[in-house]
């Protein structure tokens, strides 16, 4: 393993010729330590004198053994805390006095040197049995912002290949995005190809999930590209952004990946509402206070980021995990990894805060929201070996740790609540008089906590006020009272999201996985039986806990009544977030704004144009049982097109003998009883597709003579 | 590929189910001559169907494929393959219609292929092995470990005995002189 590591800058000065001195990188090596030393010798001081203040409390009553294992747990709580507090607060100041040094000019190309305009950078859409309308309408606003870009700069703009690589599943899915392709090729005029293309690529098995989408175009296509830009099916970049990101790459040979933090728009349910102001306003602040420490050892989000092709290709490969999943196996969440291996290598992964335009979509429901999470769950766990093995950056490490306990925090702070009450249980003389509140030590340390997590949303609407852009939030009083509604609600939905996090990690260390209904997309509500479903358990823990505690010490009630109350209102909640309506009348009274909705950007706006243009366009002329499989054997177009598909991909594979008699079969006599896997089976056997397409033609009575 | 079939000559499918020839047996033509009208209508129908409208040109290459077709029928009705299937004319001449389009659009100056996704080139990637946990938490470390720091004693003492050896080798050669 290569555990030696360049120093911060160093090596880039050395392999990089562009760079002129040496000065600035040193400089900048320099404030990254500085910042790291800072935020660490903090995060000590505040650890140790939360763990000392604590003990203090507990010592009054003597420790008994839940206690001395609340200790334990306390400490690594309480730095966790207190990490994320000081990184909020390096965020805070960094916001309020900017480093000129530390931000790159919008343009840093050398004046001597001019982009290649020759060559293209690939933008990658990895897709999933996502919305095919949405998908490619996102693609058609982004071309069409590049075209517009292009056509008023003066400069030259570098070119852009996209890339819609489908791993999808779902034949009508997969049909429905190869009509939605040719639709847009078709649509598109010279003014927009001239700039860039769109292609499209369908994998018949989906080894390796988004990971390995992305390996295959890397093993197949990247040749020709130094660049890719990866993006998400809910992606969304500005042209400017996109035109930024190649600069700063081509700037610095030694910049592996840049990463553009893209903030959620474009929802309306109340929960969705709440996570797009809670991004856009107090986001900036942890953003910029890792960007701090992370330096040149930042981290990749797995979309919206510019990616060195050859570097990726050379370190990137996962590696396969030793055991068995759930904790090994296949790498799930590969992102993390990506960013690491280059790191190791000596590649910078930076984090470009400055650079606006970079957006996604969020969930809309709790429920939508808990789904992705579990998925996440057992990726990060998953980075706990990692943090363990040999060759990686401390760094990096530190962003596996970090992930990590995005998790197991909640499981850990419900044993430590239980520990207490166990402690407070045992000890009948501080029960029994209630004297160990006399101390208030726990009182303080309590605030303390609470202060911890609070303070740095003031901070982010603090930041924004200072600055003088609340007017983007909609005013200085509105972005206020949007951080109160949404404090109120991230304090009732803590416990609950607590009680999942600790069921996805449970279900996740068994090796088992949590029943959802099936996910839905886009803006749905939530009926009473679906909430009922996902969060019945939820509200009778909260009854039996709320009972526990006033049958076992009722002193202690008012302060686990906002848990209780979280726990209590499961059901109901997820149903007032959920709504529509509700977001849609938070948005009428001013409040969750966000800058988005007030100005909307060029590129949101293509991709309304495109959605709309997109929903009014009628698909094929449906034939046989409705279904785009059976338009497929009728039309000519459509067949033509898939054939083409299969060919340029080189997914075509035929099936078995067995299997062809069997579709044969049901083709003919009952078509409505080809099952899925076969439909998808018949999808990738261009031979058999023809043989049924001939068959379906030469059966249709034409109207007409030659 | 010639993408302005999509939305200007889509029309699909007629009788809205999808039949096989073989499973309509009253639509059945009767002779020879019905076969080739029959052959004629479908790939009319297919080559508007692909955009393709211009009444000389549809009629020109309907026949030319039926044609055809009849050739590769003829042959194989000797053979006694096709035989009692009165559409086997309609089908060839359909497949040769779907494999003449789909060799002009891949020929031809649209570069049909190229328009899904440029061709393949191969670039191999770099392998990673699976990391191995930091040296502590392996076994093997501390035995690496303990055999290095084994092997400092142990190369004194064979140091030692080798010396002493030597030096007994060398008075027993001077004593045998002697």
């Amino acid at each position: 393993m290569d555990n030696n590591y360049p120093v911060d800058g160093q090596e880039s000065v050395a392999v990089n010729p562009r760079r002129t001195g040496r000065r600035p990188l040193k400089r900048k090596s320099m404030k990254t330590k500085s910042y790291r030393w800072m935020i660490g010798s903090a995060t000590s001081v505040l650890t140790a004198i939360g763990v000392s203040a604590y003990v203090d409390a507990l010592s009054g009553g003597g420790i008994n053994v839940f206690e001395a294992f609340s200790v334990v747990l306390f400490v690594v709580l309480f730095a966790w805390i207190a990490f994320s507090f000081v990184v909020a607060t390096v965020g805070f100041a960094r916001r309020l006095r900017p480093d000129p040094a530390a931000t790159p000019p919008s343009d840093p190309r050398p004046s001597t040197e001019a982009v290649e305009e020759t060559e293209a950078t690939a933008v990658l859409v990895p897709v999933y049995n996502e919305s095919p309308g949405d998908v490619f309408a996102r693609i058609e606003a982004m071309m069409r912002d590049l075209a517009a870009k292009a056509a008023a700069s003066t400069s030259p703009n570098p070119r852009f290949d996209f890339f819609v690589l489908s791993d999808s599943t779902e034949t009508e899915v997969w049909l429905a995005e190869e009509w939605a392709w040719a639709d847009l090729k078709h649509r598109l005029g010279e003014d927009v190809t001239g700039h860039c293309q769109v292609f499209y690529r369908h994998r018949s098995e989906n080894k390796g999930r988004k990971a390995g989408n992305i390996a295959d175009f890397c093993e197949r296509w990247s040749r020709p590209y130094a660049l890719m830009i990866v993006l998400d099916a809910d992606s969304l970049m500005s042209a400017e952004t996109m035109v930024a990101m190649v600069r700063r790459m081509s700037a610095d040979d030694r910049l592996g990946i840049l990463q553009v933090p893209p903030v959620p728009i474009g929802r309306a349910s109340l929960f969705a509402r709440l996570q797009q102001f809670s991004a856009q306003a107090y986001g900036p602040v942890f953003v910029e206070g890792f960007r701090a420490w992370s330096g040149d050892q930042g981290n990749y989000w797995g979309h919206n980021a510019i990616i060195r092709v050859a570097a990726f290709c050379d370190c990137c490969d996962l590696p396969v995990l030793p055991g068995q999943a759930p904790l090994g196996g296949e790498i799930l969440s590969h992102d993390f990894v990506e960013a690491s291996l280059l790191v190791r290598r000596g590649w910078k992964v930076l984090l470009a805060t400055e650079l606006g335009g970079s957006y996604e979509e969020c969930p809309t429901t709790l429920t939508d929201y808990a789904m992705r999470d579990q998925r996440w769950c057992q990726g990060n766990l998953q980075h706990g070996r990692l943090i363990l093995s040999d060759g990686f950056h401390p760094v990096s490490r530190l962003h596996f740790a970090s992930g990590v306990m995005a998790y197991v925090a909640s499981p850990l702070w419900i044993l430590f609540t239980l520990l207490c009450v166990g402690g407070w249980a045992i000890d009948a003389e501080a029960l029994g008089s209630a004297s160990w509140f006399d101390v208030y030590g726990r009182f303080v340390l309590f605030a303390a906590a609470m202060l911890m997590l609070l303070i740095p949303k003031l901070y982010g609407v603090l930041g924004h006020v200072v600055a003088g852009d609340a007017g983007r939030f909609g005013g200085s009083l509105r972005i206020a009272a949007g951080g109160l509604v949404e404090t109120f609600w991230s304090v009732l939905l803590s416990p609950l999201m607590a009680v999942l996090h600790s069921r996805f990690v449970v279900s996740t260390l068994r090796g088992r996985k949590v029943r959802w209904a099936a996910q839905q997309r886009g803006e749905h509500g939530v009926t009473f039986t679906a909430a009922f479903r996902d969060y019945g358990v939820i509200t009778l823990l909260g009854v039996l806990a709320g009972w526990a505690i006033f049958w076992g010490a009722s002193p202690l009630l008012v302060w686990f009544a906002p848990i209780l109350a979280g726990l209590l209102l499961a059901i109901p909640m997820a149903m007032l977030l959920g709504s529509r309506g509700m977001g849609l009348l938070a948005k009428r009274m001013g409040l969750l704004l966000i800058p988005q909705e007030i100005a909307p950007p060029e590129v949101a706006r293509l991709y309304r144009d495109a959605r709309e243009v997109s929903s009014k366009r009628s698909g094929p002329r449906t034939a046989g049982d409705g279904s785009l499989l059976a338009t497929l054997l009728h039309s000519p177009t459509f067949f033509m097109i898939h054939q083409d598909v299969l060919s340029a991909s080189e997914s075509d594979t035929p099936m078995r003998e067995d299997e062809r008699a069997e579709v044969l079969r049901l083709t003919e006599e009952a078509w409505d009883q080809l099952p899925q896997t076969l439909r998808r089976r018949l999808l990738s056997d261009a031979g058999l597709l023809r043989q049924l397409h001939i068959r379906t033609r030469a059966a249709i009575p034409a109207p007409m003579t030659a | 590929m010639n993408l302005h079939f999509i939305h200007s000559a889509d029309v699909i499918g007629h009788h809205g189910a999808v039949v096989s020839a073989d499973s309509r047996p009253d639509s059945r033509p009767s002779g020879d001559s019905s076969g080739r009208d029959r052959a004629l209508t479908v790939v009319a129908s297919y080559l508007r169907e692909c955009g393709i409208h211009h009444p000389d040109v549809v009629r020109d290459q309907c026949h030319r494929l039926v044609d055809s077709a009849k050739d590769r029928f003829g042959l194989t009705t000797q053979n006694g393959v096709d035989h009692g299937d009165p559409f086997r004319l309609s089908k060839l001449s359909l497949e040769l219609a779907v494999e003449s389009l789909s060799d002009r659009q891949h020929g031809g100056t649209t570069g049909g292929r190229r328009q899904v996704i440029p061709t393949i080139q191969q670039r191999p990637l770099s392998r990673n092995a699976t990391p191995s946990l930091l040296g502590p938490l392996r076994a093997d470390w501390w035995w690496t470990l303990a055999g290095r720091a084994a092997a400092g004693p142990a190369r004194l003492v064979s140091g030692l005995r080798n010396g002493l050896r030597r030096r007994f080798r060398i008075s027993e050669i001077l004593s045998d002189g002697q």
